[in-house]
């Protein structure tokens, strides 16, 4: 069978009717995420996990990548109404969204993102459905060597990209890899920096770091603030003009491209892509000056963006196995929770459930067009829930989050203090991408470094005599290389100030 | 490289204008944290519903102004009826405590309500 024949049964999975619901309550949930702030991507979706307990494994992957790429759209909606980014991939969208916002214009930005969004994900998708074989067949031929390599790429740059302060991204990633060092040995078998924890012998999982860092520590940090935001953004025309929409082709086509590509690298993030899309179409303008003052450009570009990297990231983990974001590392752990190891060999032996996804992944998006714009003014509502309630409840939705991965309550005292450390982070401007991308790529990396050295008896020359191997390492010395200019740039200017 | 230079021969970076903030802030922060611990404590020993019936309102008291009946209401279906959906509908495991009997008639108030719509 070919990828056509595999969506099409994917397509008749999909459309059965309780993955279907499943994926317009994901959509449903995942935007009001996105919509309220506090709760961003990876602490929505690792809240909801026990959500999907008793389903099934093809609903309950098709839920959460529904919320996943749900809450992605939720954040433009808040970014453009109330200036307040439901999410950080939203924070670019803020600059001209507002503004638009601000002289009426809210509906056409919302719907520009929408369609943006739309295109961006369908397209990307229909990248992963082209690239998925080939890529599979190219991971098959993947050592151990080769897979350290790809991941030190994905952490070189998840580092060096994550921060204008080299120092800070580097410390945040050293204490990943610390804190990814805690558990068994996976070759000798000892533990590590367990001190007789039991819970500890299988290192710290991802559901109470990303609850912690990314909920708790958010929750936190809103706390201290006791302003509310009041909404006076009235939606009156909800469509675009037709110079807006001339206007917006063109950056919708290159945000498209942008985010696919920035998808395809582990450990880029999705704020780069967005960050990068809206400086192309900057760069590009004919009046760059006005960038900033409402442009419809500058909302299109990045939410295109956003929306087809967050399609695009799926292709790493499907093919092989490497989760590029932690809301991908929920993802994943979620594909393992039902017996199921992403990775070249699922589309060999679980090819159901995988092309249901990404036929999921074409239905998700078209239901986030035709449900998110008539409903804008619900999710605007919703904004006016009192905070005491909205942090109470989403503090017990971490509770049972927490708890229910593995009924352990040290998990709930780890989300805690993941949660302080988060906010630590926040207060003193670390990037918590390189911390979250070590901790989850340390293992598998030094899983595969052992291997390669137990392959090469002990010679390290085997990562640098392998070309698809040695041609990795020569991409993450370039992006190592790059970044300490970039650096060193960042220390003279400072130096001068 | 980098770390090693900025340590060495740079001053430290200045905090963030923001980094201090106000002492009521720090109390709601604090009151979070609290709260936490007690669930973290207690979830176990005491089980899901009576920990949460003191995490809720204790919460709501202290993250600002809340009316009594949004108190009792939502502390209700976050602890009583939040159980029932997890554990029930959901099949997600809740810690059970000791007092949990005292729950049972609400429990098969629950489910017979639920049977009557099929």
């Amino acid at each position: 069978m070919d990828a056509f024949q595999f969506l099409m049964n994917g397509f008749m999975i999909c459309f059965q009717p309780q993955n279907l619901l499943f994926a317009i309550l994901g959509c449903l949930l995942g935007t009001i995420i996105g919509v309220l702030p506090g709760i961003g991507p990876a602490a929505g979706t690792a809240m909801l996990i026990p959500v999907t307990f008793g389903m099934p494994a093809t609903s309950s992957i098709i839920m959460l990548s529904a919320i996943y790429y749900g809450s992605m759209y939720g954040g433009t909606i808040t970014s453009v109404l109330v200036n307040v980014p439901g999410e950080a991939a939203s924070a670019i969208t803020c600059l001209d969204g507002y503004q638009m916002a601000k002289k009426g214009r809210a509906g056409a930005a919302l719907a520009v993102a929408a369609i943006g969004s739309f295109f961006g994900g369908t397209v990307a998708t229909m990248g992963l459905v082209l690239l998925a074989l080939p890529l599979t067949s190219i991971a098959l031929k993947f050592g151990p060597p080769e897979f350290f390599s790809l991941m030190f790429v994905g952490l070189t740059l998840a580092t060096s990209l994550a921060s204008k302060s080299m120092t800070r991204a580097l410390i945040s990633s050293v204490l990943g890899l610390l804190l990814a060092m805690v558990g068994i040995d996976p070759v000798m078998g000892s533990p590590r920096f367990t001190f007789g924890q039991i819970e500890l012998f299988d290192g710290f999982g991802i559901v109470p770091i990303a609850m912690g860092m990314f909920g708790i520590g958010e929750l936190l940090l809103s706390a201290e603030d006791s302003t509310t935001t009041v909404i006076h953004t009235k939606l009156r025309e909800m469509w675009l003009t037709w110079r807006e929409f001339k206007s917006s082709i063109f950056p919708i086509i290159r945000g498209t491209f942008v985010g696919f590509s920035f998808g395809l690298i582990p450990g880029v993030g999705v704020l780069v892509p967005t960050f990068f899309s809206y400086g192309l179409e900057k760069k590009l303008s004919k009046h760059p000056e006005k960038f900033g003052t409402g442009m419809i450009e500058g909302v299109a570009a990045p939410e295109t963006a956003n929306n087809a990297y967050c399609n695009a990231a799926m292709i790493p983990l499907f093919t092989l196995g490497v989760p590029g974001s932690a809301v991908i590392a929920i993802i994943m752990s979620a594909f393992m929770m039902n017996g199921l190891i992403p990775g070249p060999f699922l589309f060999k032996e679980h090819p159901e459930i995988v092309w249901a996804v990404i036929a999921s992944f074409y239905v998700g998006n078209f239901i986030l067009l035709i449900m998110n714009l008539p409903m804008i003014p619900m999710w605007v509502t919703m904004l006016r829930i009192p905070k005491p309630l909205l942090y109470t409840l989403i503090l017990g939705f971490c509770v049972i989050g927490a708890y229910s991965m593995n009924e352990s309550v040290f998990d709930v005292g780890l989300t805690l203090s993941f949660g302080v450390l988060g906010y630590l982070f926040r207060k003193l401007d670390f990037p918590m991408a390189p911390m979250i991308l070590t901790i989850i790529l340390g293992p598998m990396m030094e899983k595969a470094m052992r291997q390669s050295l137990d392959m090469s008896r002990g010679d390290f020359s085997i990562f640098f005599t392998r070309p698809i191997s040695v041609g990795l390492l020569v991409l993450a010395a370039l992006f190592v290389v790059s970044s300490f200019f970039r650096a060193s740039a960042v220390i003279k200017e400072d130096t001068v100030a | 490289m980098v770390m090693f230079y900025q340590a060495t021969f740079k001053k430290s970076e200045p905090m963030p204008d923001d980094f201090f903030d106000s002492k009521l802030g720090y109390l709601r922060g604090l009151a979070i944290c609290v709260a936490w611990i007690w669930a973290t404590a207690f979830l176990k020993p005491l089980g899901y519903r009576i920990t949460m019936m003191v995490f809720f309102p204790f919460l709501l008291l202290t993250l600002g102004r809340v009316r009594w009946y949004t108190i009792t209401l939502f502390t209700v279906i976050g602890s009583v009826g939040a159980y029932w959906i997890f554990t029930r509908v959901l099949r997600v495991v809740l810690p059970l405590g000791p007092f949990d009997g005292f729950f049972r008639p609400i429990d098969d108030f629950l489910e017979s309500f639920i049977s009557m719509f099929g």
